[in-house]
């Protein structure tokens, strides 16, 4: 098992509508197992689509991502939609629960998606995860009758339910205040600390960025600074 | 599959309204299909058996021959006839043979063999044109029903005794129990009593039919060998073609004609009902299919954002397109299954209040297990193939749209 799990080498994305555009130039980047980076810039500088295009959500226009050794771009779409469901945790801002579904429910959905059976061992690990997170006392609410800071904490729930190497966040405390924020980074960090889980995260905010391990600055596509702080 | 039936399901009961609106207009639409293929197939049925259900459908004969005519006096007014003094009448002498043949054919549910030939009866001054028909009981009951429909006296045909249709008991005043006479063109006539009367519920045949005992037609009409028609009922009606031409094939010197070919306008008419009932059927589908077209449409754009997160977090896309499948089966077939129970239930209002004096229904309907599980089947597969396109649409869905657009 090497060190880095994620390398990128030249990672060019280009998006051809309306016009031509050219999002990330050429990104070189390292990031260690184990760690807690986070990823920084201002709007447009390509921090989403840089994590869009790590956690196999879209397709580099050039160059490649190597995951645990894996070059995504020798993937197929079909084994791309595995490799997100068993290797990558997703937290989006907005929290993307579905309604339809209980918390608990919510929680199972992406070992249902790679098992197609409820076993009692991912029941009771769920279970354990909402526990984890702080929201083990509404299980059977439906998700969308909680507050933003408990959906939240269940998609957090969701991300670690496959034991995923990577947990990409994209603005995880964006639509959340202080206090459920400082939550959220706080459990960020339990997870990273406890289940040695690499995290990712995605922020405009400086100040969730220096609570991180190491942060990579971004504009206009490029890596324009990479600092570790521990 | 599981996983995805439940989505699926959650999916359908989350948007209920949606769903109880396309629930029920499937059901209307398939009630209505049930009951228009039973009432309309029903009243195939009843048609069928009350024109052609008392008739036989395979008539064999000999191949016809030029006849020898002369014109005659009847009763004072000149009629053109069949010159019996100059013809020779064609008897099948192999009717034993073929009449074996017939009842080995499993597709064939009745035979009879007939001697028939043309007339007159005569009871004090009244003369009339007849058609003596000679055939066995058994045979006769087979095609004709004969037992069940003498009306008056015994069905019974022994020697010496003859049954007449109430028409002709009406026109020349013979009762049960009285002599009549029998001649043909030219010969001496013969005695007969009236054992009983039938009602075929064709007037024509009341009038003109008398039948008796085979053999005593036989001897009447001067045929050595007994008969010259052989005829047969078959167990499907719309076969009786196909089967005239294979008895054809094996009995190429005989004339075998179906009531196919004899009752070219009914058949039509039939025919018509028919496609008029698969063209309601067509569109009543074409009705569904649409409506669960349209509402799964809005379903995938109203679930876009479900599908999207589906998408990242791992779904296949070919699971996104079968989850939408199995909504369309899941409608077409819970909503077929509630339509069909409906529609039975119309169907059967309508028959217990829709009745004939006698309080027979106007229209027999014969509600079958088959007939239903082929409406749904087919009303399944129309809901499944409806939701194919909103499947393409969800399936193409990107994830990082419905990430960046919230």
């Amino acid at each position: 098992m090497g060190k880095m799990l994620v390398e990128t080498h030249h990672l060019v994305k280009d998006y051809l509508k309306p016009t031509r555009l050219r999002v990330l130039h050429g990104i070189d980047l390292q990031i260690e197992r184990g760690s807690f980076a986070s990823l920084i810039g201002a709007s447009g500088s390509g921090k989403s689509t840089l994590l869009h295009v790590l956690g196999a959500l879209d397709r580099p226009t050039e160059g490649d991502v190597i995951f645990d050794n894996v070059n995504l771009e020798d993937l197929s779409d079909d084994e791309l939609s595995d490799f997100r469901n068993l290797k990558v945790g997703f937290i989006f801002q907005f929290h993307y629960l579905l309604p339809e579904f209980s918390v608990l429910e919510n929680v199972l959905i992406p070992d249902l998606i790679h098992t197609d059976r409820e076993s009692p061992e991912v029941r009771k690990r769920a279970t354990e995860l909402l526990d984890y997170v702080g929201v083990g006392t509404i299980l059977d609410k439906s998700a969308g009758n909680i507050s933003g800071g408990e959906q939240q904490r269940t998609a957090i729930a969701r991300a670690l339910i496959n034991q995923p190497q990577l947990i990409l966040a994209d603005e995880p405390t964006g639509n959340l205040d202080s206090v459920n924020s400082d939550k959220v980074l706080e459990l960020l960090h339990k997870i990273n600390r406890e289940l040695g889980t690499t995290i990712l995260l995605v922020t405009h905010d400086r100040s969730l960025a220096d609570k991180t391990d190491r942060i990579i600055e971004l504009k206009d596509g490029k890596v324009i600074g990479d600092h570790l702080l521990k | 599959m599981k996983f995805d039936l439940k989505l699926a399901a959650r999916f359908l009961i989350a948007g209920k309204t949606q769903t109880g609106l396309i629930f029920i207009g499937i059901a209307v639409g398939v009630a209505v299909l049930v009951f228009l293929t039973f009432l309309i197939s029903g009243l195939g049925v009843d048609i069928i058996d009350r024109t052609i259900g008392n008739s036989p459908h395979i008539t064999i004969s000999r191949e016809d021959r030029p006849l020898d005519f002369a014109v005659r006096d009847f009763q004072g007014r000149p009629v053109i006839t069949e010159d019996a003094s100059r013809t020779t009448r064609e008897t099948i002498d192999e009717w034993q043979f073929i009449i074996n043949g017939l009842i080995g054919d499993e597709r064939i549910s009745a035979v009879v063999a007939v001697a028939d030939g043309p007339g007159f009866i005569i009871r004090g001054d009244l003369e009339e044109a007849i058609v003596i028909r000679g055939m066995d009981l058994d045979g006769a009951d087979g095609i004709y029903d004969i037992s069940f429909r003498v009306v008056k006296g015994s069905p019974d045909l022994i020697a010496g005794t003859i049954l007449i249709g109430t028409d002709l008991s009406e026109k020349i005043k013979a009762g049960i129990g009285d002599a009549v006479q029998i001649r043909l063109m030219g010969e001496d006539p013969e005695s007969y009593l009236v054992g009983g009367i039938f009602d075929l519920g064709v007037q024509t045949l009341n009038q003109r039919w008398v039948l008796m005992n085979r053999e005593r037609a036989a001897y009447l009409l001067g045929f050595e060998n007994g008969v010259n028609v052989i005829e047969a009922q078959v167990l499907e009606v719309f076969q009786s073609q196909y089967i005239a031409a294979e008895w054809k094939r094996i009995l190429p010197f005989f004339k075998i004609s179906s009531w196919e070919e004899a009752n070219r306008q009914l058949l039509i008419g039939l025919r018509s009902q028919v496609s008029s009932s698969y063209t309601i059927q067509f569109f009543v589908l074409l009705a569904v299919t649409l409506a669960v077209s349209s509402v799964l449409a809005i379903s995938a754009i109203q679930r876009a954002r479900q599908i999207g997160i589906l998408k990242a977090i791992g779904i296949r896309t070919k699971r996104i397109g079968r989850i939408f499948l199995l909504q369309g089966a899941v409608l077409g077939f819970t909503g077929s299954l509630f339509g069909s129970i409906l529609g039975v239930a119309l169907l059967y209002f309508f028959v217990s209040v829709s009745r004939t004096a006698d309080g027979d229904p106007i229209v027999p309907v014969t509600v079958t297990v088959t007939g239903l599980a082929v409406i749904v089947l087919i009303t399944t597969a129309a809901g499944t193939l409806a939701a194919y396109f909103p499947a393409r649409h969800s399936a193409k869905l990107d994830p990082i749209e419905v990430i960046r657009n919230g």
